[in-house]
């Protein structure tokens, strides 16, 4: 059973961190998964090129992004990342622009991630959270954050 | 029975996490429906054969139906299930 909690660490986390746009944006939170085994470089690549030719299909509320596309892309096993930003970015979104949190996602086929999806949403419905998440400094507050939602 | 899908980019993560949402909206309104999850490109081919369509509002333009029967509903917050509450009242579904 994956459990957001397990698969969100120091290594997997990056904080206030600086990007220019979107691309570099998800770049830069991409590594993170790609650096912790979750996925192949080219994993992002087709998220930038998805991103490109469908639009920005991954924003999923006011200032909050999904990043991902499909396992058959480079995922090589499920994992996440958590990338937030000092400075929110555009991505183009019609409404939800712009955002300054992004939560990676690689699923290595349709089941292993929905139990971790189902906990990044009961995360991210709360509004609490969603805004001690987006002030946070540190990996340790984000683990405190998902303790205390996800049992 | 309503047929409905939920549809996004890549047919799993966002329309999983629609999915997951009108599920629990529409248990609470007692609206009996089927709800199915898969990618725009397979959304689109097969739009015809549901009675809604729910995608995210950077993803409407996909969809060119040309019946009286698919609604297709683009939701901007793909967590707020006041929204999609609202819709589907919007839409004469309950």
């Amino acid at each position: 059973m994956s459990n957001l909690r397990d698969m969100l660490n120091q290594r997997t986390i990056l904080l206030q961190a600086e990007a220019a746009n979107w691309e570099e944006a998800v770049r830069l939170g991409g590594k993170l998964l790609v650096d912790s085994g979750a996925a192949e470089p080219r994993y992002i690549e087709s998220i930038i090129k998805c991103t490109h030719e469908l639009g920005p299909y991954y924003v999923l509320a006011p200032g909050l992004a999904m990043p991902h596309s499909r396992p058959e892309d480079g995922v090589i096993q499920t994992g996440f990342s958590l990338l937030t930003l000092k400075m929110p970015v555009e991505f183009g979104h019609p409404d939800n622009d712009p955002v300054d949190i992004l939560i990676f996602l690689a699923a290595s086929d349709d089941n292993s991630h929905i139990e971790a999806i189902s906990q990044v949403v009961t995360v991210f419905s709360d509004d609490e959270a969603f805004a001690k998440i987006r002030q946070a400094k540190e990996a340790g507050e984000i683990s405190q954050i998902l303790e205390q939602m996800i049992d | 029975m309503l047929k409905v899908v939920a549809a996004c980019g890549n047919g799993m993560g966002s329309s999983q996490i629609i999915k997951m949402k009108i599920e629990k909206v529409f248990k609470k309104l007692g609206i009996s429906a089927s709800i199915d999850h898969m990618s725009v490109g397979e959304a689109r081919t097969m739009a015809s054969n549901f009675d809604v369509v729910f995608c995210s509002t950077s993803l409407t333009g996909q969809f060119t139906i040309r019946n009286n029967r698919t609604k297709v509903i683009g939701l901007i917050n793909l967590l707020s299930e006041s929204e999609i509450e609202a819709k589907i009242i919007e839409n004469g579904l309950k």
